[in-house]
């Protein structure tokens, strides 16, 4: 799966802990706990994009990695198209 | 792929490393420092859980292969002016080893800061933090080594890292053991960062720890933990200070987090049998808790697994430093894309 980019809005559920996850990937968890107690103690703008940037940055540079591709899929819950789900392939 | 820790003479130390092996060392002061120098980085514990089972030691030195088929490794020597660019450092793929003295200041700047780092758990880091014998604890301290170079360089206030690039193809993928969980307990929180305090919040009153920890009869062997999304992170108790009213970690506390102190647990052996998986074969490096080794009375107990062996330290290190936690990296394959 693709890393989508910051725009993203589910970038910004991640860290301000909108929605729960169990993530695979070890790291992660370590990361976004820490970011979560950033924002509890600033949320601004600055804070927000700063800890987007560095969300991103994690799974860009482990994108190849199983956990992160299976975290990936779970953020950002990304179906099969119809044909797919039929076919198979690309 | 061949991974080798084991606990080894001072003599076969020497053999590893003037065949030019690249190693991670873990033993007595005394005993390190009649090594000769070479590809290693090493520290100082003398608490071991080995093949035949826990064991303290003086005269081994239990030895970590770096594995054959990494691509290069570079020897680092941090300082507290630098520590903040480890995680920069570490190799595009790969993982670098790191081990810190325990009660110097870059610990505890490694400690509070860490997860503040650039590039913070971007790549992997494991390590330890370097200890002494216990009833050497006020008389000696702890220390690191850089082997490398003309001669061993032996450090009270730095941290040794070995990075280690992997082929591409193959990745190091760290994990924990934590056998304690969240107990039922009250939620404490803390107002700010730090190795102690007097003040915490015990759900949402500020109140005297210390005073709380007697009144309530809380047992300080059992941490306090805290849910890192599925990952529980402890504080391990070191004392309090009964005059001032005050109470000591192994770890810093962080303002905002929650903790609840640990279930008991009566087993440690039995808990540790419970989650460590003794399948995993890929071990590059482990360690644990000396406060595990004294606490589950593991001397002489054998705790199974290759994940189980290593260092007895005075704190582990995956990504940030952690308590009562065993801490392992395993090299593993990486799939075709298409299988992702």
């Amino acid at each position: 799966m693709d890393i989508p980019d910051l725009s993203n809005e589910k970038w910004a559920g991640v860290i301000s802990g909108e929605i729960s996850y169990e993530f695979n990937f070890f790291p992660l968890k370590l990361l976004v706990a820490r970011q979560r107690l950033e924002m509890i103690t600033s949320s601004s703008p600055e804070t927000t994009n700063k800890c987007i940037n560095e969300l991103r940055e994690m799974f860009v540079r482990n994108e190849n990695l199983p956990n992160v591709q299976k975290d990936l899929k779970q953020i950002f819950k990304q179906k099969k198209s119809i044909w797919k789900r039929f076919f198979g392939g690309k | 792929m061949t991974f080798i820790q084991e606990l080894l003479t001072l003599e076969e130390t020497k053999t590893l490393i003037t065949s030019g092996k690249k190693l991670l060392l873990a033993g007595d002061e005394e005993v390190i420092k009649q090594l000769p120098t070479g590809n290693w980085i090493g520290g100082t514990i003398p608490y071991f859980m080995s093949e035949s089972g826990g064991i303290s030691t003086r005269t081994n030195i239990y030895v970590t292969h770096v594995p054959d088929f990494i691509t290069d490794s570079e020897i680092k020597v941090y300082t507290e002016a630098n520590i903040a660019n480890v995680f920069k450092e570490c190799p595009e793929n790969g993982f670098s080893l790191i081990i810190i003295p325990s009660s110097s200041p870059i610990h505890f700047s490694f400690a509070l800061n860490g997860p503040n780092y650039k590039e913070f758990a971007v790549r992997p880091l494991i390590g330890w933090i370097a200890g002494i014998h216990l009833d050497d604890l006020g008389k000696l301290k702890a220390k690191v080594f850089d082997g490398h170079g003309d001669s061993i360089k032996s450090l009270e206030n730095e941290a040794v890292v070995m990075h280690v690039s992997l082929p591409k193809g193959k990745y190091g993928e760290i994990e924990i053991i934590n056998i304690f969980t969240q107990g039922e307990g009250d939620t404490i929180q803390f107002l700010e960062d730090g190795f102690s305090t007097e003040i915490a919040v015990i759900n949402g009153e500020e109140k005297n720890l210390a005073k709380y920890i007697k009144e309530n009869n809380l047992d300080i062997r059992f941490p306090l933990v805290s849910d890192y999304y599925g990952a529980m992170i402890n504080v391990s108790f070191q004392s309090i200070d009964e005059e001032k009213n005050i109470v000591n970690f192994y770890a810093p506390v962080f303002k905002g987090a929650e903790y609840k102190q640990a279930k008991v647990i009566a087993d440690y052996v039995a808990e540790f049998a419970n989650q460590v998986p003794e399948d995993k074969t890929n071990i590059a490096f482990s360690c644990n808790c000396i406060l595990n080794y004294l606490y589950g009375e593991l001397e002489g107990k054998n705790l199974k697994g290759q994940v189980a062996k290593g260092p007895m330290t005075f704190g582990e290190i995956a990504y940030q430093l952690l308590n009562q936690t065993l801490a392992y990296i395993e090299i593993k394959d990486l799939e075709s894309k298409s299988e992702i």
